[in-house]
């Protein structure tokens, strides 16, 4: 299919992930090939989402959750175990050469850490023209112009006082509004961000995350966060997962998933977030134990060792995703899919 | 005596740093007491000194850094003036910590279960047997089942290590423990049953906590006071319910914009512009006074004090007296972006 | 604030080339540990001493060092230092003094050639192997290990002996061998920066495998391979006497193993003609330390905890 910028339809999804895999052989040599050694970490087991042009979604988890994992995949910075991610109707998984190139310059990524997001021997201006020289963007003046406007567009004022400064020059947050500055400078249509201000003080967070949301209104980009931080992800996505190894085991509109959570993992991770208000009596649904290890997933639905709800079923069976209405899915057998009846199909989730 | 002396008195604490450019003045005067069996939250962004309180506390500061006035009564003994000797007789036994980042200071190469029996023998004078039972009972305390204790720390998760390192800090039955950051790096459901820990430690052992973080939602899910630090000063200090609900200093109310809370989400966030003054050569007047949206012309010239706004409430403002408009006011994003 | 508000005559035209480049940075920070470091500055003065020597030999040495000196006819042999003769004569006839002026010269071509190839050429094994790992790594890497496994010293004399006496075999030596050392850990470092975030942040940005190793990893090992540059230096001069003293030098050149080779074998040692055979170990042992101090400046500047307090 051509990659084209124009959609016909503004309800299609400008990114559709299905049945998403990525397994890190543990084993590396000829040896552990010729036995057949298969021992793997499962980072991400399984993910599907579709996230509308112009529209936004959370994958929020515990560290180890493979929503970093996802992301990279998104970016082509992990090739996918298996399955596919429909970008504007076109598989990116297969991309290659010049058709990736042009797949980068419409998908970008913001990093967790500002401090590591830039080559310490580039200045601002020289870290920014890059994404332009390397898309072949020919009249210098055009590029300085660019690169003007995107940090002139995140806050950064005046821009041309930030030209010359070398990244250690500047703050934290300041870093971070260059690191979004050079994720727009190519002027894309999607945009993941993976932890975008964890690194940053509580007192600068808050700008940053108004500056994002503000050029992801006016881009009408279309945006993935990653974060362990609910709090930041209700701020931002309309729509919210919630990832527990590997898989998504809740997700639906954010205030739904936040507010009325389902899945016993996301009762018990919302319960447990701190909140500023001290006279606040909480109910924390408590639950055991750590993250099993991702090497040897425990059977059927995997968060069963650790439910206080858990059935037998849940140790023997998967959980498929089940439609609650009003575009929230759920996999726990608490809210049925025990019959193959009750089971909701890919089909039924797209459409 | 008559009067119950508090815990721990610390009077105009000033710490500095000889650096490159000049001597850095990382903590300049703060002064405040931690009760028995109290836990005080010591909160403030990167570079505002609190960890540096904490090291003061101890006396364990980097290489450059030195006590350069004020006094840290501790049982009515002086840190101050304690000679080195009395100082490593106090630590661990009376006062001990809970580093940043502490889940890595287990040694890899030792189980567990060694490295919290060296502090109870070499350092408690406890014999085998009786640190053997200490260390179950120590780990049963912070929520380890006592079999781990023959793990190695890589056969533990992150929460499980950072028990292990409280476990430590507790092994002498210290007075009080100073905790740096110490769910900063946790996932939130260890987070909280760590902050469980903690709690627990107040009720069952009367223990007193300095809590150092950035995180004010921290605070208020387990300490009893809070100390708000920026730039080297205490701003605010109050019973923590009443400094979320009557907070005084703008810098708190900054902080309060600029928190997100998953129970009541906000509309906008609000971040306070700008950044710190250098402490090599802190402003005039209030150190806020660069990022502070409600700044008159006394702020610039003269230091405010740390003055009771209400009974065990204290805030260093000029302006604390209009609080109140001043509380309206902070709620609009305009009034904060008219600074910078 | 509003995009609208952009005018393209606001933005000042800064010519890209001016983006501070890290070389210059590099300089900088060069001069800055110069300032510091009495070594390095030590090193430096000695080898800027050894190039002017080797440059104004013609001007400095008296006679020429490979002539045989004689006065009425008669060879004058083993003369003890004097007014004519600064460091005396060898025992057949030459002037000590201007071989040790001349021996400046191979010194510094050897130095410098050999220092050359080995950071260039370990630098782009170590950059290739590291950047693209896989099959390409092993086979450089199982390489690397082949060229550790042969001894160094032998493997001059085999190749010299094959190729015949000459300075630029010393070097060729070196340039196959001793690459081995800056390949490995070049290759470690750039490991370590391929998954750094800037990195990936370039990949994401569509940047190609040579943009990025040569724009983005490259510059950030720069200093690692003048390091073991500069180490290389006093390796070479090294090598180069300790093959000519071994008697496999270019009978040609005279250089400072050479000298001490001469003076070995006419039993200078014996004899205690010390101002024969002290001279130029003083030179080696100037030249190789200068090259360690150089090395230990650039070690500070990559490592800036190694710097005293």
């Amino acid at each position: 299919m051509a990659v084209s910028s124009v959609t016909t339809n503004e309800r299609a999804p400008l990114l559709e992930v299905r049945d998403l895999v990525k397994h890190f052989p543990l084993r590396r040599g000829m040896l552990a090939n010729l036995a057949g050694d298969s021992e793997a970490v499962h980072a991400v087991n399984g993910v599907s989402f579709s996230v509308r042009r112009g529209g936004s979604i959370g994958l929020a988890g515990e560290s180890g959750c493979g929503k970093s994992t996802t992301a990279k995949m998104l970016l082509r910075l992990f090739e996918p175990t298996s399955g596919q991610i429909i970008f504007d109707g076109q598989d990116i998984v297969t991309l290659k050469g010049a058709d990736l190139k042009a797949f980068r310059r419409r998908a970008q990524l913001m990093f967790q850490n500002p401090y590591e997001s830039f080559s310490p021997r580039f200045t601002i201006f020289r870290s920014l023209v890059e994404p332009l020289l390397i898309h072949g963007v020919k009249d210098a003046d055009e590029r300085t112009r660019r690169v003007w406007q995107a940090l002139n567009d995140v806050n950064l004022q005046p821009a041309e006082s930030f030209f010359q400064k070398f990244p250690h020059q500047l703050s934290g947050g300041q870093l971070q509004r260059v690191v979004l500055a050079r994720s727009l400078v190519l002027e894309p249509e999607f945009l993941a961000a993976d932890e975008p201000v964890s690194m940053l003080d509580v007192s600068v967070r808050a700008g940053i995350l108004n500056t994002m949301k503000e050029q992801a209104a006016q881009r009408n980009l279309t945006t993935v966060y990653i974060s362990h931080d609910l709090s930041l992800i209700q701020y931002l996505c309309e729509t919210t997962a919630i990832m527990y190894l590997g898989q998504i085991v809740e997700m639906g509109p954010t205030a739904g998933v936040i507010n009325e959570p389902q899945h016993p993992y996301t009762k018990a991770l919302i319960s447990t977030i701190p909140i500023p208000e001290p006279e606040r009596k909480k109910t924390t649904i408590p639950i055991e134990g750590g993250v099993p290890s991702a090497i040897s997933l425990p059977s059927g639905c995997t968060f069963h060792p650790r439910c206080p709800f858990a059935m037998d079923i849940c140790e023997r069976k998967v959980p498929p995703p089940l439609d609650l209405g009003q575009g929230r899915t759920v996999r726990c057998f608490l809210y049925g899919g025990k019959n193959e009846a009750d089971e909701v199909g890919k089909n039924a989730a797209a459409a | 005596m008559s009067v119950p002396q508090p815990l721990l008195d610390v009077r105009d604490l000033r710490v500095e740093y000889s650096t490159r450019r000049g001597t850095m003045h990382a903590v300049d005067g703060i002064s405040f007491t931690v009760e028995k069996g109290q836990h005080l939250g010591l909160i403030g962004e990167s570079g505002c000194g609190k960890t540096t309180t904490g090291r003061a506390l101890l006396r364990v500061l980097p290489r450059n850094g030195r006590v350069g006035g004020g006094q840290m009564f501790f049982k009515e003994r002086d840190l101050v003036t304690l000679s080195e000797r009395e100082m490593r007789a106090l630590r661990w036994r009376e006062i001990s910590m809970v580093p940043q980042s502490s889940m890595d200071t287990l040694d890899p190469v030792y189980r567990v279960g060694d490295q919290l029996r060296e502090v109870l023998t070499l350092r408690g004078g406890m014999n085998n047997a009786e640190a053997r039972a200490r260390s179950a009972e120590l780990f049963d305390l912070v929520g380890l089942a006592s079999d781990r204790l023959d793990n190695y720390p890589h056969e533990f998760s992150g929460g499980m290590r950072q028990r292990a390192v409280i476990a430590m800090a507790l092994a002498l039955n210290p007075d009080l423990v100073i905790a740096d950051e110490p769910v900063t790096a946790l996932d939130v459901i260890v987070q909280h049953q760590v902050l469980e820990t903690f709690r627990d430690l107040q009720e069952r052992l009367g223990i007193s906590v300095i809590m150092i973080t950035h995180d004010i939602s921290v605070v208020a899910e387990t300490c009893d006071e809070i100390a708000v630090m920026y730039a080297g000063k205490i701003m605010e200090r109050a019973p923590v319910r009443r400094f979320f609900a009557m907070p005084f200093h703008p810098y708190a109310l900054g902080l309060q914009n600029a928190f997100p809370n998953l129970a009541r989400p906000k509309e906008t966030l609000i971040s306070i512009e700008g950044y710190p003054p250098d402490l090599v050569e802190p402003p005039k007047g209030c150190r806020f006074n660069t990022r502070c949206p409600f700044a008159i012309e006394r702020c610039f010239v003269e230091e405010p004090p740390l003055i009771e706004v209400e009974p065990g409430h204290q805030a260093a403002c000029h302006r604390w007296r209009e609080v109140e408009q001043l509380r309206e006011q902070a709620k609009e994003a305009e009034t904060w972006q008219s600074v910078a | 604030m509003a995009r609208a508000t952009t005018s393209s005559e606001l933005i000042p035209v800064i010519p890209e080339t001016q983006g501070g480049s890290g070389l210059g940075r590099l300089a900088r920070s060069s001069v800055d540990i110069l300032k510091r470091d009495r070594f390095a500055l030590a090193g430096v003065i000695i080898y800027l001493v050894i190039i002017l020597v080797a440059i104004l030999a013609p001007v400095i040495a008296p006679y020429d060092p490979h002539a045989v000196l004689t006065r009425n006819g008669a060879w004058l042999t083993n003369q003890n230092p004097n007014g004519t003769f600064l460091l005396g004569t060898t025992n057949v006839a030459r002037d000590i003094f201007s071989q040790l002026v001349y021996g400046a010269r191979p010194a510094l071509l050897v130095g410098f050639s050999a220092a050359f190839f080995v950071a260039l050429i370990g630098t782009v094994i170590g950059l290739i192997a590291g950047y693209f790992g896989g099959i390409i790594d092993t086979l450089l890497m199982r390489l690397t290990d082949i060229a550790f496994g042969i001894p160094f010293i032998p493997f001059v004399i085999v190749l010299v002996a094959f190729l015949g006496p000459s300075i630029w075999n010393v070097v060729l030596a070196m340039a196959l061998l001793l690459w081995r050392d800056t390949a490995r850990v070049i290759r470690s470092q750039v490991l370590t920066l391929r998954s750094r975030t800037f990195v990936q942040a370039a990949r994401i940005s569509g940047a190609s495998s040579w943009r990025i190793m040569f724009l983005y990893i490259a510059p950030n090992i720069l200093p690692l391979s003048m390091l073991y540059g500069t180490l290389a230096i006093g390796w070479a001069i090294l090598t180069e006497a300790s093959v000519s003293f071994l008697g496999f030098g270019d009978p040609k050149v005279v250089s400072w193993g050479f000298m001490l080779q001469d003076a070995y074998v006419s039993q200078a040692l014996a004899r205690g003609a010390y101002f024969w055979f002290i001279p130029p170990g003083i030179c080696i042992m100037l030249a190789v330390m200068a090259g360690f101090f150089i090395g230990r400046g650039y070690e500070e500047l990559l490592f800036p905890r190694l710097r005293g307090r």
